[in-house]
């Protein structure tokens, strides 16, 4: 069965643009620009990579601008693996790729991110990411 | 464009197969992954970053892996935390935290699950978890309530 789905043009446009916005954050720890990309509501919630969980836009932003203050990567590469839309509901499956220029790190993350249309306009709602990582011995899996 | 009545259907026949992809978890963190491995669509599109990193797409490759990662798991205990659930149209995505022990060890995992409604009804289609520690939540903590600068790379 293959059911890939296809994103609609308003989704894309806004897909690019927030991954423009993202590379300014995570580069430049220009954050601003990339929550203006998020719902502010109160249903918002992000699983960072630093590891934990928090629900509602002020405690996102305020864990966004904090991440920003640590960032200093100097290129930012998003790779979609898949995406699913439907309605005013889409998610996105996502590696991205953070590297120094000096080559000294370098940083993939697995993301999953969940849009949401509001008032006619996608907004991020939920952002779940943590570093890639091979796959470990069998007894940690689910 | 579905009524208010369409939708509170749809969310019902949501709920109920929640419910289900719950309890195929408890087989799946057992050693017995079929009753999990059932709740899945078989597109080519389904898509899994499970707790053991990396991650799989595709139907035979999230089969697969399902079902050797369960084949490892003894978790006796298992209790889901929603934080969060969206539907629209044919699409519907929850976000949960699944708090697991036995009688010498519990994790817990962060976890994103995103659902389509198929032919058959509704199919997972998505899964995306990892472990949350009590050392991520406390890191966490200080950073939103203290502005405390211990380095971490979280975007």
């Amino acid at each position: 069965m293959s059911t890939l789905t296809q994103v609609p043009a308003d989704l894309q446009a806004f897909m690019d643009n927030l991954h423009e916005k993202l590379r300014g954050h995570a580069t430049r720890s220009d954050t601003r620009p990339f929550l203006e990309g998020w719902s502010h509501t109160s249903d918002a919630s992000i699983m960072a990579a630093v590891g934990g969980y928090h629900v509602g836009y002020d405690k996102v932003s305020e864990l966004l601008l904090w991440v920003s203050t640590q960032l200093s990567f100097d290129t930012y590469e998003p790779e979609i693996l898949t995406a699913y839309a439907d309605g005013d509901l889409a998610t996105s499956v996502e590696l991205e790729h953070f590297t120094k220029s000096d080559g000294t790190e370098q940083m993939t993350l697995r993301t999953t991110h969940v849009y949401r249309r509001e008032a006619g306009e996608w907004k991020l709602l939920h952002r779940h990411a943590e570093a890639l990582t091979p796959v470990a011995g069998m007894d940690s899996n689910d | 464009m579905p009524t208010q009545q369409d939708q509170t259907e749809r969310r019902k026949e949501l709920e109920a197969f929640i419910t289900q992809c719950k309890r195929g978890l408890r087989h799946q963190v057992r050693g017995d992954p079929e009753p999990f491995v059932a709740v899945w669509s078989h597109a080519d599109d389904v898509s899994i970053l499970g707790a053991i990193g990396s991650y799989a797409q595709g139907w035979e490759d999230v089969r697969t892996h399902l079902r050797v990662a369960s084949k490892t798991l003894d978790w006796t205990d298992v209790s889901v935390q929603r934080l969060f659930t969206t539907l629209s149209g044919d699409l519907a995505v929850t976000v949960v935290l699944e708090r697991m022990s036995n009688a010498q060890a519990a994790r817990t995992l962060r976890v994103t699950h995103a659902y389509r409604r198929e032919e058959e009804g509704w199919k997972l289609i998505l899964r995306h978890a990892n472990q949350v520690t009590p050392d991520d939540e406390a890191r966490e903590h200080a950073i939103l309530s203290d502005g405390s600068t211990e380095a971490a790379s979280a975007i």
